[in-house]
């Protein structure tokens, strides 16, 4: 799965450490979503995208195999 | 996403402030008998202390309770370190959340295997009287080596974010 997080804080100008700080998250959390290295909890990902407005879709996309 | 069975976070401190003087002190108690004369005490034994040596006088004993002396030195030892672990292993971490959640599982599982093969080596390495210090280390193994890859784990985590 790949996701745009990155893409995404910058529209929002965010930095990691708002970003955590907005969904309660450590930093650390952040940063291996972003490097791919955690896939997150259904209910992180729905409030990733509260904070940006848009679907789960529009930020996470399933890669082919 | 709730973990539970964990202390809170300021349990983690108390928990290093135990673990590493009374670990010192237990690893230097294995190599010399350290005892500390206020610690001995009369205490009611069940069992006189080479039951298992003496199986005669066993039936005598057994059921009546016969005073005797112990040192407490190891016993105080013993449980303060497993304290120690206790307080290290089911601490939250500040921050505690969901990523967290899973390197705290990833390497309690991988304690637990490491610690396996650990044991199956000491098993077919060490034999007699000498396993009796196997037996020893592996009372709290399990705990040393989650702690050990748990915290390492997230100092590395901690400073990719800088």
């Amino acid at each position: 799965m790949k996701n745009n997080l990155k893409v995404q804080r910058a529209m929002k100008n965010l930095t990691q450490d708002n970003l955590a700080k907005l969904i309660g998250v450590s930093r650390q959390t952040i940063n291996a979503m972003e490097s791919s290295k955690y896939v997150p909890s259904t209910v992180l990902a729905l409030k990733l995208a509260k904070v940006f407005e848009v679907k789960v879709e529009d930020i996470f996309e399933l890669e082919d195999e | 996403m709730k973990t539970r069975f964990l202390l809170p976070a300021k349990y983690k401190l108390w928990g290093w402030l135990i673990f590493i003087p009374f670990t010192i002190f237990g690893l230097i108690g294995l190599f010399q008998n350290i005892e500390f004369e206020f610690l001995s005490v009369e205490l009611p034994f069940l069992f006189e202390t080479d039951f298992i040596f003496n199986n005669s006088s066993n039936d005598t004993n057994s059921g009546t309770f016969t005073m005797q002396e112990e040192n407490l030195t190891n016993e105080i030892l013993g449980v303060m370190i497993l304290i120690g672990c206790v307080l290290l292993t089911f601490s939250k971490e500040k921050d505690e959340d969901e990523f967290i959640a899973m390197k705290r599982l990833n390497s309690l599982l991988w304690a637990t295997f490491v610690n396996s093969i650990l044991l199956f080596l000491c098993l077919i390495l060490f034999y007699s009287f000498s396993f009796l210090n196997v037996m020893i280390f592996n009372l709290y193994s399990v705990f040393v080596l989650f702690i050990f890859h748990f915290n390492i784990g997230l100092a590395r985590e901690k400073r990719m974010v800088g």
